[in-house]
């Protein structure tokens, strides 16, 4: 099996994130202009939010493929670290 | 009609900083939260904040989206010190309330102007690896305005990654200079190449965005109903079509600066950079000042 690169992956992940959380807002927006209800930008923008932290969660994956563990550990880290200071400021 | 020109204005908003932000590896916290306050779009400092962290995001995947794919992002450098940046952050936000306010702008001026001058009066240093063999902090990136490939050793990792700590406490304290803080540190310390250092920078601010415009997200400020009498005006009763309108143009620019980022000599990046960080120094003091 060949590994997927490391940038091609990160980057296609985050486009597919944005394009994605981009059409479903700007498709909310025609339909909030249409008749006032906000649902669909609503779930695009979390798709929106949510899409650099699908990137960091894409080299986690190509890291351990790549068996580069160092940087795995580095990225899987940094996973803990920022669910931690979620976690702290919703409470 | 007004409903028109305030999402019209968000757009644009939101060009201009995505451009800006993609060419430097800065968020734009810095201007969007004034422009946001002083318009009246948003009603409180946090709906402003949130809505910059929405603005922020777009403009950061969307470059990245670029900057990643043609390699000039250095990914694993990237992880690394968001890490930092993000114990900085929590660290920050709980002494945030020990500290007056103040004395973190003038200290995050101070920094801005020195770093400014440094880049002013030094030239880029960056360290050819001595030997033919990569070492783990050997990187490369292809310099498409001179067509070469250029490789580079990272210097000074482990306090590189404690002025991080540092660098994510001040930008939550202050709530600006996430990137205005690590781009000149990742160039002038760590002897990464200007174009590398401002674009892994675009790929970090997205992810220590995230960590904060999720928490607003959940804590319902997008939904509040509670909005500014400009929006009321023009009959919003939440602020997501004006996110959606920001986050819009911030994508669009983005793609635009990235492209623009690509071609630009480093050296160019370099000084217009240094310029950036003393108007940025200028009207963080302006705020502070209750100036603007």
């Amino acid at each position: 099996m060949t590994v997927p690169d490391l940038n091609r992956t990160t980057a296609l992940t985050l486009r597919v994130g944005i394009v994605i959380g981009m059409v479903l807002m700007l498709g909310g927006l025609c339909w909030y202009i249409a008749d006032g209800t906000d649902t669909l930008i609503y779930i695009g923008l979390l798709v929106m939010i949510v899409s650099p932290f699908l990137g960091v969660i894409a080299s986690f994956a190509v890291l351990i493929l790549e068996k580069d563990w160092r940087w795995a550990a580095v990225a899987a880290v940094l996973f803990v670290v920022t669910a931690i200071g979620i976690v702290i400021s919703i409470e | 009609m007004e409903l028109a020109i305030i999402m019209i204005g968000l757009v644009v908003l939101g060009l201009c900083s995505g451009i800006f932000g993609a060419l430097f590896g800065l968020g734009g916290g810095v201007i969007f939260v004034p422009i946001l306050l002083l318009s009246g779009i948003a009603a409180t400092a946090t709906q402003a904040v949130a809505m910059s962290l929405v603005g922020i995001i777009a403009g950061s995947v969307g470059a990245s989206t670029v900057l990643i794919a043609k390699g000039l992002s250095n990914v694993r450098l990237g992880l690394l010190l968001e890490i930092t940046t993000c114990i900085g952050a929590i660290i920050g936000a709980i002494i945030a309330t020990y500290l007056e306010s103040w004395m973190l702008t003038v200290l995050f001026s101070a920094i801005m102007i020195y770093s400014g001058f440094r880049m002013i009066v030094n030239p880029e240093r960056t360290v050819e690896p001595a030997t033919g063999e990569d070492s783990p902090m050997t990187f490369r990136y292809k310099d498409e305005s001179v067509g070469e490939d250029v490789r580079y050793e990272v210097q000074n990792v482990r306090s590189g990654m404690g002025i991080c700590t540092f660098a994510g406490a001040i930008s939550s304290m202050t709530g600006v200079g996430g990137g205005a803080i690590k781009v000149p540190l990742m160039n002038i310390h760590m002897h990464i190449p200007m174009k590398a250092a401002s674009s892994t920078s675009s790929f970090m601010i997205g992810v220590t965005a995230f960590s904060g415009a999720i928490t607003y997200f959940f804590a319902g400020v997008f939904t509040d109903s509670a909005v500014s009498p400009l929006l009321t005006g023009a009959g919003l009763d939440s602020l997501l079509p004006c996110a959606a309108c920001l986050a819009f143009g911030a994508f669009c620019g983005s793609l635009a600066g990235a492209r623009l980022a690509r071609r630009i000599p480093s050296s160019h990046l370099r000084k217009y950079f240094s310029v950036v960080l003393f108007v940025m120094a200028v009207l963080v003091l302006l705020q502070t000042g209750g100036v603007i």
